[in-house]
């Protein structure tokens, strides 16, 4: 047994410290969400509109663009859920907030949970899912946390790009298709130009709409997740900021094939609440401006499409003060 | 609790502490403890299902006792009915109750008359077709006189619930595994690295293999009617190395952990896609199912010994009912009843018994002859998978159709096929190692045995290593739900 037991240790040595090595390298990782996080507290006093929702929102929102200071808080696969928590960790220090923009896209309203992103919001914002204990995942976040097969993709990363690009590359993880020697600018990074790969081929449009709605269909969460909403706007309102909300771009061909009835759903959700809150809805999912080479993939604009939108979001600020709430179609 | 879980990678450590540290001097203690680990085991997917596992360990030890006592050869048989009806009504109720009702409507309807019954939302509790052949198989033993009758309940406890097999097998023989619980268990320095290794390669091919093929053998299968004819030949394909590579795995786990504790339970798989005939195949495949059949059903009906007609009867028999103790479907039934005419010309020419040494014994390649045999074998296998995957016979057989479409003939297509082609090289290396490590007990069960530590250390690593980057998402064992 001592034997046994002496070899077993010689033999898991190396993995031990491996393991710790990792744990330390990832707790002092930046990730998109930790670095737009601290962003957002050293602009605190500037912020006069914040971006909200998932990976539309994320490369699809420059506030740049915006003649308010505008600043990009959203994140990819981020759901309402992590919207309203992110802002109300937030709302109190920034004093000029005045219009939060909350995106509602095909799914938006049938999740709360962002799968296996919730834990890159609990390591970047300290935001956690439901009544989730993190005790595990505070151990160690190679083994319990990001799990030890995206902790060894990230280093692999880590390790092409400093070889590929040297030091002056983003160091922390982005989707592959943004430029690794953009800048963040108000939590915003774009994406560049176009796919390469065939994302504007009909069978993979079909299929990832299909994995949308096969969640959507066994989703219990949809009363859950319009509650958290209903609720998060009218904490807004209460702070005196206005809820303003919104869906992305879609392109045209992909959206044929997305499922009227819960697209129409959605919209009888959308307009309880404008009915109830007198708030704003800017629906771009099917705006004939947007062509394909505004777009990086089927539902993601690229930085030429994120321009065009962000103007056009902007312009209809000044339009929605005055005259329809609503922008665009509310009915497929 | 999974195998491939981290609450088992705790689990596992706590109790080899507490069974070689804590209890070791005393072997009550000890088989104790292996009782509470593998209720806790158990109860970790579902405390309530652990009543029946109790109830089925008071019966049969019960009966045990009765028997023994007995001697009068009705009552005898009275005994060993009773057994055989509380352990199988169980099964039969919890597996197999909405598949007879169901049938039973349908066969109604056909004659005209409608009945109305309601089919009950029954889950099938983990593991149940698995412990009550085993303590059916003490029963019967101890019937037979085969078997002496256990007067300690701990050590007859531990038999059936002996977590490392409960849920999945091997499905173990009384006479092999109980007289294993009355001896004091001495630790084995060699045995118990043995079992780490067969941990490793077992979790490999859980992880690695069966993981990344089900992700596409699940998706071709479940669009099956949109795609290719040689798409579907690749989703049959990959389903062949998931299960392969799931109940293979999990056997060399279950092993593995079992030598670990000082235990030696029966090999259950040994390179079957190698074989050279289906008889071959089925001395290779799920051995423990296949000979618990063979020696309570197939003997017991009088085996290869009668006429032609018994033969052929004999062989049916014990082929539909293994193909329905995978799962109350007609899907079942017919891969059953396919093996059982795949194996019938051997068995009429008595070339059944003609491969029972291993391929290709101390060479690197097989001859051609060989290879084709293999080749056709194999064939045979993947056509069967075909009814063991599919939904119902209706999907089988349209599945089939488009496979012997011109489709056939294109290059196979669908969403994730550049991902697929990369789980096909996993395979491709896969099949390596095993051809490799065929004489072994598992693959690599040799491996690196003579080399410098450091070097037998990077192979573990790698694969170690291999299991993380390479891993699929997770899929539950597929032998959970038979």
């Amino acid at each position: 047994m001592k034997l046994f037991l002496k070899k077993l240790i010689y033999f898991l040595v190396f993995p031990i410290v491996f393991v710790l090595v990792m744990d330390i390298w990832l707790r002092n990782q930046e990730s998109l969400y930790s670095v737009k996080y601290e962003g957002a507290l050293l602009n605190k006093d500037s912020i006069e509109i914040l971006i909200l929702g998932n990976s539309h929102a994320t490369y699809g929102v420059d506030p740049d663009a915006f003649e308010m200071y505008a600043y990009n808080l959203a994140n990819v696969s981020q759901s309402i859920y992590f919207d309203k928590r992110l802002t109300t960790s937030l709302i109190d220090s920034l004093p000029n907030l005045k219009y939060v923009f909350i995106s509602i896209d095909y799914h938006s309203l049938y999740f709360s949970s962002q799968g296996i992103r919730d834990i890159w919001s609990y390591y970047g914002n300290k935001i956690k899912y439901k009544n989730k204990n993190y005790v595990l995942e505070d151990i160690s976040p190679f083994c319990y946390g990001y799990s030890p097969k995206v902790s060894l993709s990230l280093l692999k990363k880590r390790v092409l790009n400093f070889l590929k690009y040297g030091k002056e590359c983003l160091s922390y993880n982005v989707e592959v298709g943004v430029n690794l020697n953009d800048t963040l600018k108000k939590g915003f990074i774009s994406f560049e130009e176009q796919c390469n790969s065939d994302f504007f081929n009909e069978e993979i449009y079909k299929s990832r709409i299909d994995v949308f709605n096969k969640k959507i269909y066994s989703s219990t969460e949809r009363g859950e997740v319009l509650k958290d909403l209903d609720h998060f706007i009218d904490n807004l309102i209460k702070n005196n900021v206005e809820p303003i909300l919104y869906t992305t771009p879609t392109f045209t061909n992909y959206n044929t094939y997305l499922d009227s009835s819960i697209l129409n759903q959605n919209y009888k959700d959308i307009l309880g609440l404008l009915n109830k809150y007198n708030i704003s809805y800017l629906n771009f999912m099917d705006h004939p401006i947007f062509e394909k080479d505004d777009y990086y993939n089927a539902d993601h604009l690229n930085k030429k499409g994120a321009l065009k939108f962000s103007k056009m979001l902007n312009d209809t600020i000044s339009k929605i003060q005055t005259n329809d709430k609503v922008y665009g179609n509310l009915m497929k | 609790m999974l195998f491939n879980s981290i609450d088992f990678a705790i689990f596992l450590p706590i109790v080899f502490i507490l069974y070689w540290f804590v209890v070791n001097r005393n072997l009550k203690l000890q088989n104790l403890l292996i009782v509470l680990a593998s209720y806790v085991f158990y109860a970790w997917w579902d405390w309530r299902f652990l009543s029946l596992i109790l109830f089925s360990t008071i019966v049969d030890y019960s009966v045990g006792l009765g028997l023994a006592k007995e001697d009068n050869k009705s009552k005898r048989k009275i005994l060993l009915w009773l057994s055989i009806l509380v352990n199988l009504g169980f099964l039969g109720f919890f597996k197999y109750y909405n598949f007879f009702l169901d049938n039973f409507i349908s066969a109604f309807s056909f004659f005209g008359n409608e009945i109305n019954a309601n089919s009950l939302n029954v889950i099938l509790p983990v593991g149940i077709s698995f412990y009550t052949f085993q303590t059916l198989s003490y029963t019967i033993d101890v019937y037979k006189r085969k078997l002496e009758p256990t007067r300690d309940i701990i050590a007859f406890a531990a038999f059936v619930g002996f977590f490392p097999q409960l849920v999945a097998g091997p499905i173990e023989r009384a006479t092999n595994l109980l007289p294993q619980f009355y001896k004091k268990r001495l630790f084995d320095y060699t045995k118990a690295v043995d079992g780490l290794r067969q941990i490793l390669w077992g979790l490999f091919k859980k992880i690695v293999i069966a993981d990344n093929c089900a992700e596409f053998a699940n998706q071709i299968f479940n669009s099956s009617a949109d795609l290719s004819g040689s798409t579907l030949v690749l989703g049959v394909l990959f389903f062949t190395f998931q299960i392969y590579g799931d109940f293979s795995g999990y056997s060399d786990i279950a092993i593995g952990i079992s030598r670990l504790f000082g235990f030696d339970l029966m090999r259950n798989f040994a390179f079957p896609y190698f074989s050279r005939d289906i008889a071959e195949f089925w001395r290779r495949w799920h051995i423990s199912l296949s000979t618990w059949f063979r020696d309570y059903l197939y003997i017991p009906l009088g085996g290869s010994r009668g006429g032609t007609g018994m033969k052929i009867r004999n062989t049916f028999i014990i082929f539909i009912v293994s193909g329905f103790w995978h799962g109350a479907n007609w899907t079942f039934i017919i891969w059953g009843a396919l093996n059982a005419i795949y194996f019938l010309p051997l068995l009429l020419t008595k070339n059944n018994r003609s491969n029972l040494d291993v391929v290709a014994a101390g060479k690197y390649l097989p001859s051609i002859k060989e290879l084709s045999h293999i080749v056709f074998t194999f064939s045979l296998t993947v056509f069967a998978w075909i009814f063991f995957r599919a939904d119902s016979v209706g999907h089988a057989i349209s599945i089939i159709s488009k496979i012997l479409s011109s489709s056939l003939f294109t290059f196979p297509n669908f969403e994730g096929m550049a991902r697929a082609m990369f789980t096909v090289l996993l395979v491709g290396g896969f099949i390596l190692v095993e051809w490799n490590g065929r004489e072994g007990e598992y693959a690599i069960a040799h491996w690196g045995l003579k080399w410098k530590r450091m070097y037998r250390y990077a192979i573990y690593y790698s694969i170690i290593l291999a299991i993380f980057w390479f891993g699929g998402k997770d899929q539950q064992f597929i032998y959970f739900q038979f």
